[in-house]
């Protein structure tokens, strides 16, 4: 069979073009899943309430190295611009917050111990034990207003999915079905609250602690 | 008769060049004497008739109470202050002077009893003659001397004018309100138009003898220079160590009288916030305002605050109520009543904005427009006030944005109503009042309207003050 040149240059593109596209998935992964890219991002919203703390603007409560969580003491975390229509995130894979225990001993005790629980009311940095915030209409219930059902322990599979959740101190939590349930289906980004479920006191790091302050992880499709 | 342009210019000129020295149509002069030889050979006045006549004179002026009368609200001190002296020799009286003391003596002696400048503070000089008097005579006399030194300016010297007042008080069945009329009478002889206004019952006459005292017996007085010291207890939870418990101004006023009937005053006021464990300094405020009577029966002050926080405490800066807030500000005072006083207050703030950070989130204050209407009334005597207050406040709106914070409260209104009381004593006051908050939008504290001079902070509460007056 005789083929011309131009037939020559159009089987090679069309050939070029198979290998590709083939190429493309196979550049990325050597199997038919994609390769999500990991984002992390240090949470900004950090509060801790307590009991003994009135004072709103107490430096006890933001900007610190270390936190003490206790019966009666709680820490609000919300990463402030996580709105669904500004993110990439992927909804159907899972939302890591970390968080770094303060002192290695306290690590089995603080996965038993620690529990994400979602906020049902909005509130500020100002926010105290007794008040979402110090306006009018701001109090709430003692220790803040959370949806106790809704709680997530540790996630005992995540520091296989996650690098940053293999760490030493590092524990995980899911917190993909709160995604779920108020940003997606309430549109509403009133954040979590870390508690300590049986009362044991733990240390952990703060926000002001550098790469072990506490950490927010999703996936996005690769680009 | 046609008069040349060469005589009309003549005329005028020798009007204008004799001006000087016509005697006045609306009375006569006194001061230094013809030759000034009653200033030499003066002795001070410590003892004997002259000072007895001299206390004499201050009682009955007290019992009268020509303090509050206007335009004899200095006559008192003018007596009671004076220095005494006595002449070594008499003298003649000037031919300005041959219808002076008539309302002491009748006759035209020739000699004259007595003088003094017309000037505030100065002396009385007495002369030989005057010891002829009997004691009722020497107290008219300390009082008639006086009457040329506490007198609006434009009267004092005029003689009809003092003796009338003087015949006035020195009546055998002198009243408070016989004074009165007769002062009024005599000045509006003694006046012209233009200075009719000033004549009314009430103490802005003063203002035409600035150097003097502002009038202290009654109300409303137009506010003068002063200085003062007040302290706010705000009704606050104890055990919070981020509220305000209480706030302490530190106010200086001056008044600059440009106009007749009008005052200008300038203040500046420094404050400091104390919390539970912690003292520090607050907004500054600076003020200007107007203080003028009308025609009715009510005076108007007029002006603006502006509290701006370059100066305060870091941590107040970057509190809620750290916003710089300009107010305009006015008050009518009714006069019409010497025993009852009513003041109706309003001042309106504009909106204004104030970021706030807290560990890393910037949150942004927008306050809507503040208007305050305040109310107070009550007695006030010769020297103590009592009454009450009421103030409305409204903030239209105020919203608060930082992260996925939101909140808009929209209007916010706060009611404040206490018992006031005020005293006066020479040159200080004293004031006290408890304004508690009597009705509020829910769970609001006064630190939210954002004007910690105005409206305080925590749900109201006392204030004392101290001011001396200059």
């Amino acid at each position: 069979m005789n083929l011309t040149i131009k037939q020559i240059l159009i089987l090679n593109l069309l050939l070029f073009f198979t290998n590709a596209c083939s190429d493309q998935k196979g550049l990325l992964t050597n199997n038919t899943n994609p390769v999500y890219v990991e984002k992390i991002y240090a949470l900004d919203g950090l509060k801790l309430i307590a009991k003994d703390i009135i004072d709103p603007l107490s430096e006890k409560t933001f900007n610190q190295t270390r936190y003490q969580i206790s019966a009666e003491s709680r820490l609000l975390i919300r990463y402030e611009n996580l709105e669904s229509k500004n993110l990439n995130l992927q909804a159907d894979k899972p939302i890591y917050l970390r968080i770094f225990v303060g002192k290695t001993d306290d690590l089995n005790s603080a996965r038993n111990s620690l529990k994400i629980c979602p906020i049902l009311r909005n509130w500020m940095l100002m926010a105290t034990w007794t008040k979402a915030h110090p306006y009018p209409g701001g109090h709430w219930s003692e220790g803040g207003e959370l949806s106790h059902e809704d709680c997530v322990s540790y996630d005992t599979t995540a520091a296989q999915a996650v690098a940053g959740c293999a760490k030493v101190n590092a524990i995980c939590f899911d917190v993909n079905p709160w995604y779920q349930a108020f940003m997606i289906e309430r549109n509403t980004n009133y954040g979590l609250a870390l508690i300590s479920a049986d009362g044991l006191a733990i240390e952990i790091i703060g926000d002001n602690a550098g790469s072990q302050a506490p950490r927010i992880h999703w996936f996005e499709p690769p680009k | 008769m046609k008069i040349s342009r060469k005589h009309q210019a003549a005329i005028i000129l020798t009007v204008l060049l004799c001006k000087p020295f016509l005697v006045s149509a609306s009375g006569i002069k006194v001061g230094n004497g013809n030759d000034g030889r009653d200033l030499e050979g003066l002795t001070l006045i410590d003892k004997g008739v002259f000072i007895d006549t001299q206390v004499q004179a201050v009682k009955r002026l007290k019992q009268l109470q020509v303090d509050s009368i206007a335009n004899l609200e200095m006559l008192t001190p003018e007596v009671e202050k004076a220095e005494l002296y006595l002449a070594s020799s008499d003298v003649i009286q000037t031919e300005s002077e041959r219808e002076s003391h008539q309302d002491i003596v009748g006759e035209n002696s020739g000699k004259v009893f007595a003088r003094t400048m017309p000037e505030a503070g100065a002396p009385t000089r007495f002369f030989p003659i005057s010891m002829t008097l009997s004691q009722d005579q020497l107290v008219a006399l300390h009082i008639h001397e006086a009457l040329h030194r506490a007198l609006p300016v434009s009267v004092r010297e005029n003689e009809s004018v003092v003796a009338d007042i003087n015949k006035a008080i020195m009546d055998p069945s002198a009243q408070h309100d016989t004074v009165k009329n007769a002062t009024m009478k005599s000045l509006k002889q003694g006046q012209s138009e233009a200075q009719l206004a000033s004549l009314e019952e009430h103490p802005l006459s003063s203002l035409s003898n600035r150097a003097m005292m502002p009038p202290l017996d009654s109300r409303p007085h137009i506010s003068g220079s002063s200085l003062k010291i007040a302290n706010q207890v705000f009704n606050s939870p104890a055990n919070d160590l981020g509220a305000y418990q209480n706030m302490t101004v530190l106010s200086i006023q001056l008044g600059l009288n440009q106009l007749p009937q009008q005052i200008l005053l300038a203040g500046l006021d420094l404050s400091y916030l104390k919390r539970k464990e912690t003292t520090i300094s607050g907004p500054i405020r600076l003020s200007a305002f107007t203080e003028f009577p009308t025609r009715s029966s009510f005076n108007l002050k007029l002006g603006a605050y502006v509290s701006a926080n370059s100066a305060a405490d870091e941590e107040f800066k970057s509190s809620i109520m750290g916003r710089d807030l300009t107010t305009a500000y006015g008050q009518i005072s009714y006069k019409g009543s010497k025993n009852i006083y009513f003041d109706l207050d309003l001042a309106l703030s504009g909106e204004a904005r104030m970021d706030q950070k807290i560990g890393q989130i910037k949150y942004k204050h927008q306050y809507g427009a503040l208007r305050t209407l305040g109310i107070r009334f009550g007695f006030a005597g010769k020297s103590f006030d009592a009454g009450f207050a009421t103030d409305y406040t409204m903030l239209s709106n105020y919203k608060v944005d930082g992260g996925a914070f939101h909140l808009e409260t929209g209007p916010l209104r706060v009611v404040k109503m206490g018992p006031e009381l005020g005293y006066r004593w020479m040159n200080y006051e004293v004031n006290a009042s408890y304004m508690p908050v009597l009705n509020a939008s829910k769970d609001l504290t006064l630190e939210y309207m954002g004007d910690i001079f105005g409206t305080g902070a925590g749900q109201g509460g006392y204030k004392f003050s101290l001011s001396y007056l200059f």
